[in-house]
């Protein structure tokens, strides 16, 4: 019996083996992506998907990718689905798709008024793709973005990645991945923020070191090197669409309002002297609370450690200049935070920095009793902003 | 008589050859003894005349010491012979029992025994009108001196290996547990080569059962010659065609001790200096006497190093091609658009690469073990550079591939003692992960669990006290040493391990 | 050599359990908030209590499985019950197949043709039954470790990741789905058929597998729903497969993610699932034909196995209806609770004698 079992298993696997039932694709006939834009043309009822896919350029025939390329190409794909387009992208590209190493997903203008989800669920719900990606909107067209390449790092989207990551631990930003994003959509408002990319075609001078990137079509070769990218503010969603456009301001108040900011500096003028503090170790706490009508508010309450990065000529014991100068930070932080909260709660109408998820921890039964109308109650309570900085906390004598 | 006389054609000559009894007549003795073994130059038959009886010395070449032959025999017999025998038994028996010729004397009744006893180094006397004859040990045989194994090296160990000569063995086992429960009994096996065999084990730790399991194993090997231990190895396996050993071997006595003392059964065999030990676990690959000499941190660390070593050597390359094929994804990104980079230009697909490479490392491997030295060099420097190096810059292989073949090839080598299984396991892994990726990956590996999980060697479970689990026994003594002053505490047997229990009570029920 | 220890099968039915946790529960049925902490804490104490005619048969029969008590009682009958117990297994066995064939294509090879997906399967299971449960079970030991240092490396990766703020108290606000997940929990409880026929193999009290298996499962299960819902909060209830999407978040210094690590060690535990399924019938047939060797039954049910997912996997339509017929846990309760209730009270016990030969 031992024998025929193990006979039985041995034909099994070879005959499954040698009938060739698995099929691959090779390594080498892969498209790697590296960023994918996607836009929808409304004129003609198509999606467009433009991605640059990885493509070395060998440093001294040993196969070692030379880092001062961009090592992309591009290919375009147009379809009435996103499916559609990708598999199109595919076919003129000659190579099969590999969604794993994309790191960046670029959404067209257009395509922000439609459902976001339904765009994101299509390469997170593909196993192979990554859901640790960065998604961002653009200002116009995701393919014109695209188009630009850097000559930084392993390949071209690297420079855009860090810009993102840059700019969110300086916190003028929120950078989420696609997979936080899908979180944010799925609350009952549907809302969620994307930060907004934009071609900039400002000159650089000489001190700074160029971040400009080649372009893509011909033409005058000096005035496209100086073709960059930069962030401009955000897109707000709410309902799953596009519900307005915030600015880099607005940006950094709803770094505060959804406890994301690690550290902010402000700058205070006092008479002649310009202080700096930086805001760092920030805590938000969001708690919904009625009033003696019984009417909800949240009371947003900011606490954080200051720092006196730049001293201004304030001498350690001159307490009272100490505390003018915070209060100042604090009123500017308190201001940013307003208008953030203005901006997004009013002219967006969208709840991106969690008071439905801080409604629905302090009182469940409340949220499941008015969840038909919960973004009107959400949107119409007011918020009550209190930033308080503890600049004593290290101690003045730190810088 | 002469009927008798053995036909060598047979298999089995042990049988014929007993039946033949000494008789009184010296002449006809050594005729029948001649015939049996052919009129071999080896056997030297010297007479001699002593008190006036006819006598004979019936020796081996080159197996006796021939100054202890002059100086305990010859000289004795002919200076001072025994004085008032009045016939040749007499004789004999006063030579037998009354003078100290040597420590090792017995009498022997039959030719084969007389044969066994004059190949196996002793000086065999007969006499004429007596059916006996006296052997007399004076082993003088030339063998190679103690020297340091030359496997199983260790830095702070003991220097001492076995040798092939069974006796030094035994008095090596003997001069490091000097118990008086650490019983040597000798068996002779092989029907044709007589090997002289010797299991070692302490009466009060090892399993009665499983030393009479061993012993009735050793009597029914139906084998004619055994030139080296490991022909035994797989008749005493519970589980065979078994991939990996059950039986473990050892040229070091240290080591043979320390897992006596652990109720194991040790066999030294005649004319190798490879001992079995049994039964083993499958961690036991992973240990060396080095790491209960050094700190129990540093052993813990080399023990998982070397498991580490072995996970390696085994999926790697198998993985490599799963990955590349059907889930690159899980590479890191800089590392997958390096390999990327690399496979572009070559010319077989990972699969074949990895098949090809690998085939040519065991080849280099085969080829530079037997060959002498000198050429030995050549051999290197031809796999070293003509096929790592040109391969790769001619664009035939890509260098991933390379690196991970002489990569796995290096970690096999951290486990010598799984070599061989190592060698046909990375063999199906790279074509399981070429045929089926990560699936046909986890199914072999399952297969292997499965079978792995399913051995009993003597009753103990193979892949003990890892499963079934004992958390007692794995924090021992497995990955993790503790302490000599921690394992003096407490003593812990095969005996003791969980899953050997219940096998008693199934056995017994 | 299929006696095992209680504690041995209790890491068989982890193993086991956590791949039908992870991955052959219904997406929809995982979701976000405070009801699946409520409806796993619910459906384990519902399990337990499914359990007390299985573990009451255990005591009054001394060790013997519902079959032997039954055919003690008269041959035909045991013979029958034995049949319709066989027949809920087959299925049982049949759903698990396809819904790991199904798993692996959906994450490890996309067009792995429905053959060689199962086969293989099947063939590393009865491979594993032919083995013995020893060898099964020893291997799950492998299986739950390997399990359980995923979900720690899962958990250290994860650790900045996880957002507490989408925890909020107990609330239960939807009782329909409450039902639902209770209700498709208990469907899942195939070990309930396993214990029902190697509670006779066990050295020690067969008892003790099912109170600490249920202990452990329902601890790890709330585990890794917390780490769901801190992870993912409302995005959650839109995922298929949490788990395998939470690893591939997972970065760790050597693989970029760990979703393929992840497969892997499902899929090991849920071919030990198999492996346990495939050794209950082979009991079955043992019991029932008083025979010493199942090899050749098992060679004949591994390829009815086989023919009936080629047969149902061919076409979603039967997969679901199957997979509905399961789900509403009546076959299940009829083959771990009501049989094993029947022969309960009809069932006899083994004449002292006899006992007593088989101790000794």
């Amino acid at each position: 019996m031992k024998k025929i079992s193990i006979a039985f298993i041995l034909s099994l696997v070879l005959s499954l083996s040698l009938s060739g039932c698995v099929r691959y694709v090779e390594l080498s006939d892969r498209a790697i992506v590296q960023a994918l834009g996607i836009d929808y043309i409304p004129d003609r009822n198509i999606y467009r998907i433009s991605m640059q896919y990885f493509s070395q350029t060998s440093e001294g025939g040993q196969n070692q990718i030379d880092k001062t390329q961009p090592n992309v190409l591009k290919s375009v794909g147009e379809g009435d689905s996103i499916l559609t387009a990708a598999k199109n992208a595919s076919i003129l590209s000659g190579k099969d798709l590999l969604l794993s190493e994309n790191r960046l997903i670029i959404i067209g203008s257009e395509l922000c008024n439609e459902d976001l989800s339904k765009t994101l669920q299509f390469f997170i719900s593909n196993y192979h793709s990554h859901p640790k990606t960065y998604v961002c909107g653009a200002e116009n067209t995701a393919e014109e973005l695209i188009d630009i390449r850097f000559k930084e790092g392993y390949v071209s989207s690297q420079r855009l990645i860090n810009l993102i990551e840059n700019a969110s631990s300086e916190g003028h930003t929120v950078a989420d991945y696609a997979y936080q994003i899908m979180s944010s959509l799925c609350n009952s408002t549907g809302s969620a923020y994307l930060p907004r990319l934009k071609i900039s075609e400002q000159k650089t001078d000489g001190t700074v070191p160029k971040e400009s990137g080649e372009g893509q079509k011909g033409g005058e070769e000096e005035q496209e090197a100086e073709k960059t990218i930069v962030l401009d503010g955000g897109v707000v969603f709410s309902d799953k669409r596009k519900s307005g456009v915030i600015d880099s301001e607005s940006c950094v108040g709803l770094q505060f309002l959804s406890n994301r900011m690690a550290e902010y500096s402000v700058t205070v003028k006092d008479n002649d002297n310009r202080s700096t503090i930086t805001f760092f170790s920030v805590r938000t706490a969001i708690t919904p609370k009625f009033n003696e009508k019984s009417e909800l508010y949240f009371d947003i309450s900011v606490t954080a450690d200051g720092r006196f990065d730049e001293r201004g000529g304030i001498s350690e014991t001159d307490t009272a200049r100490i505390m003018a100068v915070k209060s100042k930070a604090e009123q500017e932080v308190t201001a940013l935070m307003e208008k953030a909260a203005t901006d997004i709660r009013e002219n967006c109408r969208s709840d991106i920095f969690g008071l439905e998820k801080a409604l629905r921890h302090h009182y469940p039964g409340f949220v499941a009793r008015n969840k038909d109308n919960i973004t009107d109650i959400l949107l119409s309570a007011p918020c009550i902003i209190k930033v308080k900085c503890n600049t004593f906390s290290l101690g003045l004598e730190s810088y | 008589m002469k009927e008798k006389i053995p036909d060598f054609s047979e298999k089995s000559v042990g049988n014929i050859l007993k039946d033949i009894k000494l008789s009184a007549s010296l002449e006809e003795n050594c005729v029948n003894i001649r015939a049996m073994i052919n009129n071999s130059t080896d056997l030297i038959i010297k007479p001699a005349v002593i008190e006036g009886r006819k006598i004979v010395f019936i020796t081996c070449e080159g197996m006796i010491d021939k100054m202890k032959l002059a100086d305990l025999i010859y000289r004795p017999l002919t200076e001072n012979p025994p004085k008032d025998c009045h016939t040749a038994k007499e004789l004999f028996d006063k030579i037998a029992s009354t003078m100290l010729i040597a420590e090792e004397q017995r009498q022997l009744y039959s030719c084969d025994e007389v044969l066994q006893a004059a190949m196996s180094g002793f000086a065999v006397m007969l006499c004429d009108e007596v059916n006996y004859a006296i052997a007399i040990g004076i082993q003088g045989f030339s063998f190679r001196g103690i020297d340091e194994p030359s496997t199983h090296i260790n830095l702070r160990a003991s220097r001492e290996g076995f040798i092939e000569v069974i006796r030094i063995n035994i008095s090596m086992v003997r001069r490091r547990m000097k118990s008086p429960t650490l019983k040597t009994e000798l068996m002779k096996v092989g029907e044709r080569s007589n090997t002289d065999i010797c299991i070692c084990y302490l009466t009060d730790r090892a399993d009665y059962k499983t030393v009479n399991a061993v012993k009735d194993k050793l009597k029914n090997i139906p084998l004619n010659t055994i030139l080296s231990s490991e022909f035994l190895q797989s008749f005493l396996e519970e589980d065979t065609p078994g991939l990996f050993p059950q039986v473990m071997t050892s040229e070091r006595p240290d080591v043979f001790v320390s897992k006596l003392y652990e109720g194991r059964i040790g066999i030294i065999v005649d004319g190798t200096p490879f001992a079995l030990i049994l039964p083993t676990l499958f961690i036991e690959n992973f240990h060396t006497m080095d790491d209960y000499t050094h700190k129990p941190y540093f052993s813990a660390f080399m023990r998982i190093l070397r498991f580490t070593a072995f996970i390696l050597a085994v999926i790697l390359p198998g993985l490599y091609v799963a990955l590349c094929n059907f889930n690159p994804e899980m590479l890191r990104s800089s590392l997958l658009l390096n390999i990327y980079s690399s496979v572009q230009t070559t010319a077989f697909p990972v699969f074949g690469e990895c098949l090809i490479m690998y085939s040519l490392y065991e080849i280099m491997r085969e080829a530079g073990l037997r060959l002498p030295k000198s050429v030995g060099h050549a051999v290197s420097i031809v796999g070293g550079l003509v096929i790592g190096e040109i391969t790769v810059s001619a664009g035939l292989m890509s260098a991933p591939v390379v690196l991970i073949i002489a990569a796995t090839g290096l970690c096999s080598f951290a486990v010598p003692d799984l070599y061989e299984s190592l060698m046909i396991m990375r063999l199906v892994f790279i074509l399981a992960g070429g045929i089926f990726g990560l699936f046909g990956i986890t199914v072999v590996g399952t297969l292997l669990l499965f079978r792995l999980c399913s051995k009993n060697a003597y009753g103990v479970p193979y892949m003990a006290p890892f499963a079934p689990f004992t958390l007692k026994s794995i924090l021992r003594d497995t990955f993790v040493r503790i302490s000599w002053r921690n394992l003096s505490r407490s003593d812990v047997t095969l005996s003791q391990l969980s899953g050997r229990a219940k096998r008693k009570t199934e056995k017994e029920n | 050599m299929n006696r095992i220890s209680s504690k041995q099968l209790t890491l068989a039915f982890i193993a086991s359990r956590l791949t039908t946790e992870m991955i052959m529960i219904p997406g929809e049925l995982i979701r976000y908030g405070s009801e699946r902490f409520v409806a796993i804490l619910v459906a384990k104490l519902s399990v337990l209590l499914l359990y007390l005619p299985l573990l009451l048969l255990t005591i009054k029969f001394k060790g013997d499985n519902f079959l032997t008590a039954a055919i003690r009682k008269n041959r035909i009958y045991g013979i029958i019950l034995g049949v319709l117990f066989g027949v809920v297994l087959l299925s049982v066995t049949v759903n698990s197949v396809l819904n790991l064939q199904l798993y692996i294509t959906d994450t490890l090879i996309g067009e792995l043709l429905l053959i060689s997906g199962t086969a293989l399967i099947i063939a590393v299971s009865l491979y594993g039954a032919m083995k013995g449960a020893s060898a099964i079970t020893r291997t799950a030991v492998f299986g739950t470790a390997i399990f359980a240092f995923l979900i720690l490396l899962i958990f250290i990766t994860m650790a900045d990741k996880l957002d507490f703020s989408y925890l909020y108290p107990m609330y239960i606000d939807d009782g329909n789905y409450l039902f639902r997940a209770v209700i498709s929990e208990i469907s899942c409880n195939s070990e309930m058929l396993v214990f029902a026929v190697l509670c006779s193999n066990i050295t020690d009290k067969p008892n003790r597998a099912v109170y600490y298996s249920l202990a452990v499962i329902f601890v790890v299960l709330e585990v890794v729903n917390l780490l769901y819902n801190l992870v993912f909060g409302p995005y959650l209830n839109e995922l298929e497969y949490p788990l395998y999407v939470i690893s591939s978040l997972s970065d760790v210094v050597v693989f970029q993610r760990l979703d393929g690590i992840d497969a892997i060690v499902w899929l090991l535990c849920g071919i030990i699932k198999i492996s346990l399924l495939f050794t209950s019938a082979g009991e079955l047939y043992k019991t029932s034909s008083g025979k010493r060797k199942k090899g050749w039954f098992l060679a004949i049910y591994g390829t009815l196995t086989l023919i009936l997912c080629m047969l149902i996997g061919s076409d979603r339509r039967y997969y679901d209806t199957l997979q509905s017929i399961l789900h509403t846990a009546f076959p299940l309760v009829f083959a771990g609770v009501v049989i094993p209730l029947i022969v309960l009270f009809t069932g006899k016990k083994a004449p002292r004698k006899e006992k007593e030969n088989e101790e000794n």
